[in-house]
């Protein structure tokens, strides 16, 4: 029954990031490629608006896929601490991922006028220092799940 | 309660506030860029606006002005507001060697960034660009006897640049205007 339960907690928390990585930025970068502002179309270079959508998926369904082996497993096992300390690292070369595909300096062209930016650069690296105190946290929630190994057990066990 | 769990509930607790604090800030962010972008007169800094004396017959008068307004409806300062203009001057420059054969060259001829006090939210700035005749190249602005050939009309194009911070800095937009004719002037 535990184990049955874990599955479902597995499977909700994936789809809860599939959400949160793949559908809300895939319909935000759709959105403000085709924006209108003060009446004008602005466009979006077809390169990079594909540039974005990839990485967006490839670490969209890497993030999703660890969030289900991460949430399945037993609560304070050492295999949740792995899983969750791999998904804070892909969640940082997935925020990352932003800037090196170009979705943090976004330039729209304005039809015979000229372009207009928006650089989301800073923003980007105030959540991965957020993401770096996550990494410290995980790292010692592993070593704590290693160290307290047999106390955790005992606990489980006991059904505490 | 072990040292261990007061730890991760302290650092969890940080964590939390730190991401929710960032989620509203982006939030928020985005949805003063919509309110702001979402209304032409919010942001009113045209090339039609752009006022001068450009007659580079009399150097001392030259002068250039842009009236504009920023509308500040969103929920952030505007910080480091500043505007760049750079004015180029395209005209047939007389060729000496080959006589009847003069060539179009395009010169620089003002080249200024100005800033702008910060536009506190729910303020507006009206201000304008200002460039004397001392912030002219003087150097790339022809001789009107020597070089220009006079029976050809000269053209100017602009390029207004406009850049700020929002979201407590954490947000830099940008607009640029590129080679916006201007004029047309014979000498």
């Amino acid at each position: 029954m535990g184990a049955n339960k874990n599955m479902v907690r597995g499977t909700i928390f994936a789809g809860i990031y599939v959400l949160i990585t793949i559908v809300i930025p895939y319909m935000t970068f759709s959105w403000i490629s085709q924006l209108t502002v003060q009446e004008m179309n602005l466009t979006m270079e077809k390169e990079k608006i594909t540039n974005i959508y990839f990485w967006i998926l490839a670490f969209g369904f890497l993030i999703s896929g660890t969030a289900f082996f991460a949430y399945s497993s037993p609560s304070q096992s050492i295999r949740r601490g792995v899983f969750c300390l791999i998904q804070i690292f892909l969640n940082c070369l997935y925020i990352w991922s932003y800037k090196f595909s170009g979705a943090t300096e976004i330039e729209f062209i304005l039809v015979d006028l000229g372009t207009m930016s928006i650089d989301l650069s800073q923003m980007i690296m105030v959540i991965l220092g957020i993401y770096f105190l996550t990494i410290i946290l995980k790292t010692y929630d592993l070593v704590d799940f290693i160290v307290n190994r047999n106390k955790i057990r005992e606990k489980r066990r006991r059904g505490e | 309660m072990r040292t261990s769990r007061v730890f991760r509930l302290i650092m969890r607790i940080f964590l939390m506030v730190c991401t929710i604090s960032m989620s509203v800030v982006s939030f928020l962010g985005a949805m003063s860029a919509i309110l702001i972008l979402s209304n032409p007169d919010n942001i009113d800094v045209n090339g039609e606006n752009l006022e001068g004396e450009f007659d580079i017959t009399k150097p001392d008068e030259l002068n250039l002005t842009l009236p504009f307004t920023i509308k500040n409806v969103g929920f952030f300062d505007i910080e480091d507001l500043t505007i760049r203009i750079v004015l180029h001057m395209e005209y047939s420059h007389i060729n000496y060697s080959t006589p009847g054969v003069n060539e179009t060259v395009t010169e620089t001829i003002f080249d200024k960034t100005q800033s702008f006090d910060n536009i506190k939210s729910g303020d507006s700035l009206d201000d304008s660009f200002e460039g004397a005749s001392k912030h002219f190249i003087s150097e790339n602005i022809p001789d009107p006897l020597n070089e220009l050939d006079r029976t050809q009309p000269v053209k100017f194009y602009v390029d207004i640049s406009l850049s700020m911070k929002y979201s407590l800095g954490l947000l830099t937009l940008a607009v640029n205007i590129i080679d916006y004719k201007m004029q047309e002037l014979s000498f």
